[in-house]
């Protein structure tokens, strides 16, 4: 039995590709998808802006998949959930396990990969200080908010401005929490400008621009985080700090899911955020907020 | 009333509480955590030492031969992950090249098997990764590397299968000297034992002071470390350290059990246990001193920063004694690198201690010395498939970085020292080691955990108590 195409993921990308492969002629199509719903990552973003350019539409995430999932419906492609693939061999041998149907190999005469991106981890970016809980990539947080309906904070910070960093800042204050920061390493966000309006300034909360966090305190949950101005060349200035307490922070970097995409790989978003506040006591004033200077860019349709 | 109260279960509390387990003794160990393995064991360059280091003569030079002896038929038996990889020395200098000769002449005195001073040339046939720089190294064939948190995890369940306690969150915060006994005051209520054990790491000598002893002083001595992502795994095939200093055997570049590069220490004073915070100073330093040996270390591929704080002291040696001022009171302290080396002989010494201080020991009849842990990722496709057979937990990948199975979270949480946090699954099944550290499986470790102790979401933690990981339900949620 072999497949025309296996499509490895889900998500977005892999929903896209199943349809536009059917479309063309492939016959015998499969994807295998690790989550027990199809969907990826849209299925825990549940804002809307999503199918502004391919349905000419406002969709929320799960809403977008859906689409595609219906799409999906009216063709012969199988879907394999709940489906680890452990292994790719050359021959083009996609080797999987689910808990129904055990340990498979599928043959086929094109893979597609289309497993999406990992966080990279504050490990990854080596930041000082403690190692408490509280420490959250964003996307770890918004499962816990939008998925399994508990916040991880009660303040927040988030060191850095993506789109997704932006958007839980938003999601953290309307579910209660309190965002105190935004910071941000570049001298520019990298958001979306909507998203900055919408998510930040519309809740009063501060983007400062060209700073980093230099240190984070507590011993079992994060209790204080230290802000730094940084010089031309991202190094802290020394003198710059200012001490916000908080309990919570996560970060944002993509890395690709497999080692066999990462001659393709580039970081497009570094958010990092955390629960905090200003400790007047402890540092100098923090600097007024920033207007935010976002670069121009088109949103693509999945934001 | 327990014959032998073991206060600390790390690496050097659990090989006792395994050596004690073979006799038909009531042995408990009491530790200040959640879990076993917390303090110095899970924060160190996980390394079993050849044995060249310490001075011959010394403890430290004798149960480090034997310890790293020990050690490769325990960790076959307990199913421990151990690698005999071999280890270099590096000189970069023929000043440097005279400490090789040093260590390469203790070495031999010391009972190290198959030592050898290498050239330049020939360090570089073996380990091309290492720099031009190098003029020569001593090779340690028997070098080894260990997970040792699983390493003490083994040694801990192996000795609760065999009968004795251990107790977790049980910070012993007194002592009262009883005729013939010690009450012990701790954090989970009083415990009575004849003998007592100080195996408390960095606090042991606090630990000593609660008897009125005060033979030596602990000096907490902080290592920063960096561990590599698996695309970094295979850079170097050998443990390479530079040529020791005072403060211990300088920044080593190595592969480890899990298949990622470990880089560091660096070696700074600090005050208490509690010191295990990075420093961007500590993290540059060990940066700048690592690339010496391997030019090619890619920092991009950084997935973790650590630290660990070692248990030195004030004395040049282990303690190892019966405390001149309580008797049946045995210390086990300052056990500083090669700790994790010694400690499978540091564990047979301190029984042999107890038995010279009067405690009688008789063998059991039967005493359970082997232990099977199932990881997924090692088998075969065939096996795998059986597994996933058998039981159907198997086919679920929950942690997609290490390849970790349900069926093995699950296994590991039914174990006999019940792990109670995220951190402490991973410390006995890998999920969220990998690459993107529990992003995606933190959430769902956390609902198993949840699910198999019956526990709500919220009270599940990160790590110590205290890491809680939830707020509040969101205003859907509740």
């Amino acid at each position: 039995m072999k497949y025309d195409v296996i499509i490895i993921g889900g998500g977005p990308a892999g929903l896209a590709a199943a349809c536009s492969a059917s479309e063309n002629g492939a016959k015998k199509i499969v994807i295998i998808e690790r989550d027990k719903e199809l969907g990826g990552i849209l299925n825990q973003c549940i804002h809307n802006g999503f199918g502004l350019h391919y349905f000419k539409e406002e969709l929320t995430g799960p809403e977008y998949a859906g689409r595609f999932v219906e799409m999906l419906r009216k063709t012969d492609v199988e879907v394999k959930l709940d489906t680890m693939v452990l292994e790719v061999s050359p021959d083009k041998t996609v080797h999987c396990i689910n808990t129904k149907e055990g340990y498979q190999a599928l043959e086929g005469k094109a893979v597609v990969l289309s497993m999406g991106c990992r966080e990279r981890t504050r490990g990854a970016i080596a930041i000082p200080g403690d190692r408490p809980a509280g420490i959250f990539t964003a996307g770890a947080a918004q499962r816990y908010v939008n998925m399994e309906g508990w916040m991880c904070g009660k303040r927040v910070v988030i060191l850095g401005s993506g789109d997704i960093g932006l958007i839980m800042a938003r999601r953290m204050t309307l579910e209660g929490a309190k965002v105190l920061a935004c910071v941000e390493l570049c001298p520019y966000s990298n958001g979306l400008n909507r998203n900055i309006v919408q998510c930040l300034n519309d809740y009063d909360i501060p983007l400062y621009l060209s700073h980093t966090i230099t240190d984070i305190q507590g011993k079992e949950r994060v209790e204080k985080v230290v802000v730094s101005k940084v010089d031309e060349n991202r190094a802290p200035i020394p003198g710059s700090e200012i001490v916000f307490d908080c309990d919570t922070w996560s970060s944002r970097i993509w890395r690709p899911a497999s080692p066999a995409s990462s001659a393709a790989a580039t970081w497009s978003t570094s958010t990092t955020w955390w629960t905090s506040s200003p400790r007047k006591a402890c540092g100098p004033e923090p600097p007024p907020p920033s207007t935010p200077p976002a670069r121009k860019r088109e949103a693509p349709s999945w934001r | 009333m327990y014959d032998v109260a073991i206060i600390g279960c790390g690496i050097i509390g659990a090989a006792t509480a395994y050596e004690l387990s073979r006799y038909d003794l009531a042995v408990v160990a009491l530790e200040a955590q959640n879990d076993v393995a917390d303090g110095t064991t899970k924060a160190n360059s996980a390394i079993l030492h050849a044995g060249y280091d310490p001075e011959p003569g010394t403890k430290m030079a004798r149960l480090n031969v034997e310890g790293v002896r020990l050690a490769k038929d325990l960790c076959e038996k307990l199913s421990v992950e151990r690698k005999e990889i071999g280890s270099f020395v590096l000189a970069f200098t023929d000043e440097e090249m005279k400490t090789v000769h040093t260590l390469f002449d203790r070495g031999n005195q010391n009972g190290v098997p198959g030592l050898k001073v290498l050239t330049g040339d020939e360090v570089r046939a073996m380990e091309p990764a290492i720099s031009t720089e190098v003029v020569g190294a001593l090779y340690a064939p028997s070098a080894a590397i260990v997970s040792p948190w699983e390493f003490c995890i083994a040694l801990a369940e192996t000795a609760v299968r065999n009968g004795a306690e251990v107790r977790l969150s049980a910070r012993v915060e007194s002592i009262e000297k009883k005729d013939g006994s010690f009450l012990l005051h701790t954090a989970a209520g009083d415990v009575e034992a004849k003998y007592v054990v100080n195996a408390a790491g960095v606090d042991a000598d606090k630990v000593h002071a609660m008897v009125g002893g005060h033979t030596f002083r602990t000096l907490p001595n902080r290592g920063e470390y960096f561990l590599l992502d698996k695309a970094q795994g295979e850079l170097v095939n050998k443990v390479v350290f530079q040529c020791p200093n005072k403060d211990g055997k300088g920044v080593l570049v190595a592969p480890t059990v899990h298949g990622n590069l470990i880089v560091g220490p660096n070696a700074e004073g600090v005050e208490t246990a509690e010191d295990v915070n990075n420093t961007a100073a500590g993290l540059a330093f060990v940066r700048k001193m690592s690339v010496k040996s391997v030019p090619s270390v890619n920092f991009r591929d950084s997935i973790r920063n650590f630290a660990g704080v070692r248990a030195n002291s004030d004395q040049p040696d282990f303690i190892i004694e019966e405390s001149p001022a309580a008797k049946g009171f045995i210390n086990l302290g300052g056990i500083k690198s090669p700790g994790l080396s010694s400690a499978p002989a540091i564990g047979v010494e301190a029984v042999e201690l107890l038995r010279s201080c009067g405690l009688s020991l008789r063998k059991k009849e039967t005493f359970i010395d082997t232990r099977k842990r199932t990881v997924f990722r090692h088998l075969s496709p065939e096996d795998k498939a059986k597994l996933v057979k058998e039981n159907p937990l198997y086919g679920r990948v929950i942690c997609r970085c290490e390849t970790v199975t349900e069926g093995e979270i699950v296994e590991a949480i039914h174990r006999p020292i019940v792990p109670r946090s995220i951190d402490a699954i991973k410390r006995r099944c890998n999920a969220g080691m990998g690459r993107c550290q529990g992003g995606f499986c933190g959430p769902r470790v956390h609902e198993i955990l949840s699910r198999e102790l019956d526990l709500p979401l919220d009270r599940i933690l990160m790590d110590e108590e205290g890491s809680y990981i939830l707020t509040q339900p969101t205003k859907e949620g509740k």
